[in-house]
């Protein structure tokens, strides 16, 4: 199987208005970012009813690090910059520093699942496990879910980055928007998981 | 493809902007006095400017076609609609 | 864009031929290849189906006796041929999970939405050719993990298709039922990515890579069934794929999501299921009716009737779809108050499909009817489905809800509703297309045939059961006979009897055989098939059967609505999108 035959962007016509002018890759990309948000929509919407009909469960919540999770907030914001200046450098056919800052995300991504790691692993040292009630157990799936979405990023980007060191690395640069907006949709969703789970 | 630096505030302005936001979220905690439900709304209000920085910006949705803003905010319409339909059953067992 | 061998005169015997043009037909980018390999899995899933939909009527008919043909399987399934308890709620489970996930989404979603969408809107393939590849083998990784389920210790899910919680969130409720219902989770997110991945692509394509002139409102209606389908779908699956994970984290993890003695909400879970799970039946129902819409001008030499008002009826329908899934839970202990509007909204979405139902049947009126089998599939889909939709009316209502939920009455309108779109639509599309998919004709007797001998059967079988469950039968009941309220519907009365319903399924699970037999001889000796059959207007019969890669030889120009048929003041009673228009455009 060719590596031209994916990347080639397939058009056939005009009819469409914007939309057949938009890369493909955006499109799709979109629908695929609308379906995530039912996801992550149904768990942040779950997890509010539940904690209001169980009182606020602020016992529960008072074991979680705030402080670790403030700290990736930054982590996970200053990444989403990162991708963005690595497309404008791609815009601008500076393509060792567009790779440049692909790598800072990946490595600031590998930072946020760092600290996650350790947060987990100090509750878990305490005692707090999904097993530990209805709070835990919102509490892991929404960061744990969020979590592998943050991996999968880190994976698309490490294969990207190879990509685009090799020869034929054009046809992959228009792939960096894609994923880069599906970087910022993870990150949205922990702009909301921030303060849902450990501020409010 | 549209260059985000040439209109409009420059990736690290609004990263400046998002760093705000998430101090100006924790500095509300502070504020002792203030109900549960208030500093709630708040945080959430504070959380969605810092997504529309985010979607507009940064994933360039204000220079997209109008159907793509439907295409992103119908899930949230829907998953609203959801969580209002589920209050009676979930939220007062 | 061409990956594998050039052979196209060869492909036509792909299906029938091994050998060196294996790798290219396993891996292949094509939609069209890759359409085929869904028609593939669902057609084989559905043996599967079918066979657990023999064992499920066998004991319902003759509880306690030995099945014929499964003397041989070990215990605990069978007990020398006989099914226990366990083993008929596996069977349950299985057929309901099999045949809605892997026979009805890849038939009508994979295989013709997959095959037909980029030809009808002039596209050389789908817009991400190697992520299409990637949704069918994750579909067969599914269908896999779904069938080793089978041959786990203690068996398969057995918490019904719908899995309530909590008899699904733990193992001891379930006799023990450990990794069947586990595999059972993983196998259904495996499948809600497949079709994430296939819906991505038919949004993508249908919007982004139409050929020019083809604007939206010249789409078949196929593609627009196909496109709303792809959107419910997206939206809905999102709250199963979190439940999903939420009843595995149950199962596996002691979690609290639906477990009340953990402080868990068992209702939640079928809030979250059935908000996937109404949008999910028009997720099927619409390419069903979508199939119906292209068939029915073809063979009526008519234009349809309403095309727009069929486009904005779907719409309404698709967007209405979402609020009307507690009519699923009226018993279940939902708050009361949410019982009316619920019943209102539910009512109220059948205006919609009234609509489309009455735009088919105005689009025969007048016309000159050809009884070819696609068509005959497409008036019993039709027919059948009638019946189908006017008993989900009586459902709506939570008054008469509540006496009639969990009884066959449902088990009758559901399968009126799912039969005609899924396998009689499925049909009328694989005869209609069949030609045009693999380059050869079946045989027009031997489909007519069939198409009797199926419509018959079918409602032999499902006909009854609305008054079984009327009488006061539950479902998934293992024994009937342990109450004598059920007693008499054993074999007493003439048509209302298990007894009568299960004869007639095994006539309805055989008479498939003649399907099997017209498709293979028609494979390996059938007629070579023209490129225009039927003289159809739509893009696909424009290019040869079946289509080179790519498609077209060159890219089409669209000038016309997708349904010109015996236009005023032409001398042919067809007239292809393709034609120059030259006078003015509709």
């Amino acid at each position: 199987m060719s590596a031209a035959a994916a990347s080639e962007p397939l058009r056939s016509g005009v009819e469409g208005g914007e939309f057949a002018r938009m890369p493909l890759g955006r499109a799709g990309m979109w629908w695929f970012l609308a379906s995530e948000v039912m996801v992550f929509g149904t768990l942040i919407a779950t997890y509010s009813l539940n904690r209001v009909a169980a009182g606020g469960w602020d016992a529960e919540r008072a074991h979680v690090n705030a402080r670790i999770a403030a700290f990736n907030t930054f982590v996970l914001l200053t990444s989403s910059l990162t991708v963005v200046l690595s497309l404008q450098a791609a815009h601008e056919g500076l393509r060792a520093r567009a790779r440049r800052f692909l790598l800072l995300t990946v490595l600031l991504g590998c930072v946020f699942l760092g600290m996650k790691s350790l947060e987990y692993g100090t509750e878990i040292a305490h005692g707090y496990t999904p097993a530990s009630g209805p709070f835990w157990s919102y509490y892991y799936l929404m960061t744990g879910l969020h979590g592998l979405h943050v991996l999968g990023g880190i994976v698309a980007n490490v294969l990207l980055w190879i990509g685009l060191g090799r020869p034929g690395a054009e046809r992959l640069e228009p792939r960096i928007e894609f994923l880069g907006l599906y970087w910022h949709f993870v990150d949205v969703v922990w702009i909301f998981l921030f303060p849902l789970l450990y501020l409010s | 493809m549209q260059d985000p630096a040439h209109s409009g505030p420059t990736p690290v302005t609004i990263w400046v902007w998002l760093l705000v936001l998430v101090v100006a979220g924790l500095v509300l905690l502070f504020f002792e006095e203030m109900s549960h439900t208030t500093i709630t709304i708040l945080l959430m209000a504070i959380a969605a400017v810092k997504a529309t920085l985010v979607l507009r910006h940064y994933m360039h949705l204000k220079a997209q076609p109008a159907m793509l803003y439907v295409i992103a905010f119908t899930p949230v319409l829907l998953a609203v609609v959801m969580a209002l339909i589920l209050i009676p059953d979930v939220a007062y067992r | 864009m061409s990956v594998h061998a050039p052979a196209h005169a060869a492909v036509a015997h792909e299906t029938a031929h091994a050998g060196s043009f294996w790798r290219s037909h396993v891996f292949s980018v094509d939609h069209k290849t890759i359409g085929k390999q869904y028609l593939g899995i669902g057609i084989g899933m559905a043996l599967v189906g079918g066979l657990l939909a023999y064992l499920i009527r066998w004991q319902l008919a003759w509880p306690g006796t030995p099945v014929p043909g499964f003397g041989w399987v070990p215990e605990p399934m069978f007990y020398e041929g006989i099914v226990p308890e366990t083993s008929y709620n596996a069977f349950v489970t299985m057929h309901g999970t099999i045949m809605v996930f892997f026979v009805a989404m890849p038939i009508l979603l994979g295989a013709f939405g997959n095959f037909l969408l980029p030809i009808m809107v002039g596209a050389p393939d789908m817009a991400f050719p190697r992520l299409n590849m990637m949704s069918v083998w994750t579909l067969g990784l599914a269908s896999l993990v779904m069938l080793s389920s089978f041959f786990v210790e203690n068996g398969p899910a057995s918490a019904g298709w719908t899995g309530y919680a909590p008899l699904s969130a733990d193992a001891t409720y379930t006799a023990d039922v450990y990794w069947g219902l586990n595999l059972w989770i993983i196998a259904l997110m495996l499948e809600f990515a497949s079709f994430l991945m296939g819906g991505v692509n038919f949004l993508t394509t249908a919007i982004n890579m139409r050929a020019p002139g083809m604007t939206l409102w010249r789409m078949p209606l196929l593609v627009w069934m196909q496109l709303v389908a792809a959107v419910l779908f997206m939206l809905s699956v999102g709250p199963l794929v979190a439940a999903a994970l939420m009843l595995l984290g149950d199962r596996t993890l002691g979690t609290a999501f639906f477990l009340p003695e953990r402080g868990g909400d068992a209702l939640l879970w079928q809030h979250l299921f059935w908000f996937f799970g109404h949008p999910e039946v028009y997720v099927i129902l619409l390419p069903g009716f979508g199939i119906v819409m292209e068939i029915m001008p073809v063979f009526a030499r008519k234009p349809f009737f309403g095309y727009r008002t069929v486009v904005w009826a779907t719409i309404a329908a698709g967007a209405l779809s979402f609020v009307v899934w507690a009519h699923h839970m009226f018993v279940s202990g939902i708050d009361p108050r949410l019982a009316n509007p619920f019943s209102v909204t539910t009512i109220l979405i059948s205006v919609p499909f009234s609509v489309m139902v009455g735009c088919m049947l105005l689009t025969l009126v007048g016309g000159s009817i050809e009884l070819a089998t696609p068509m005959l599939f497409a008036l019993g889909t039709l027919g059948t489905f009638l019946i189908g939709g006017v008993t989900g009316i009586y459902l709506g209502a939570a008054a008469l809800d509540m006496y009639m939920h969990d009884t066959y009455f449902v088990v009758a309108h559901f399968h009126y509703t799912l039969f005609p779109s899924v396998i009689l639509g499925g049909l009328a599309g694989l005869y209609f297309w069949f030609p045009k998919m693999f380059g050869r004709t079946l045989n027009e007797p031997l489909g007519k045939l069939h198409f009797w001998l199926t419509f018959f059967s079918f409602n032999a079988v499902f006909i009854p059961l609305f008054f079984v469950g009327l009488a006061g039968h539950m479902r998934r009941l293992y024994d009937p006979t342990q109450y004598d309220l059920l007693e008499p519907l054993m074999d007493t009365f003439p048509f209302v009897s298990h007894a009568f319903v299960t004869k007639a399924a095994i006539v309805l699970i055989v008479s498939q055989v003649l399907l099997l037999v017209n498709v293979v001889w028609s494979l390996l000796a059938g007629e070579h098939a023209a490129d225009n059959p039927w003289k159809a207007n739509t893009l696909e019969w424009a290019t040869s059967s079946p289509p080179p890669h790519g498609n077209f030889a060159t890219l089409p120009n669209v000038y016309r609505d997708p349904y010109e048929y015996t236009p005023p003041g032409s001398k042919d009673d067809w007239l292809p999108q393709t034609a120059p228009a030259a006078g003015a455009a509709r």
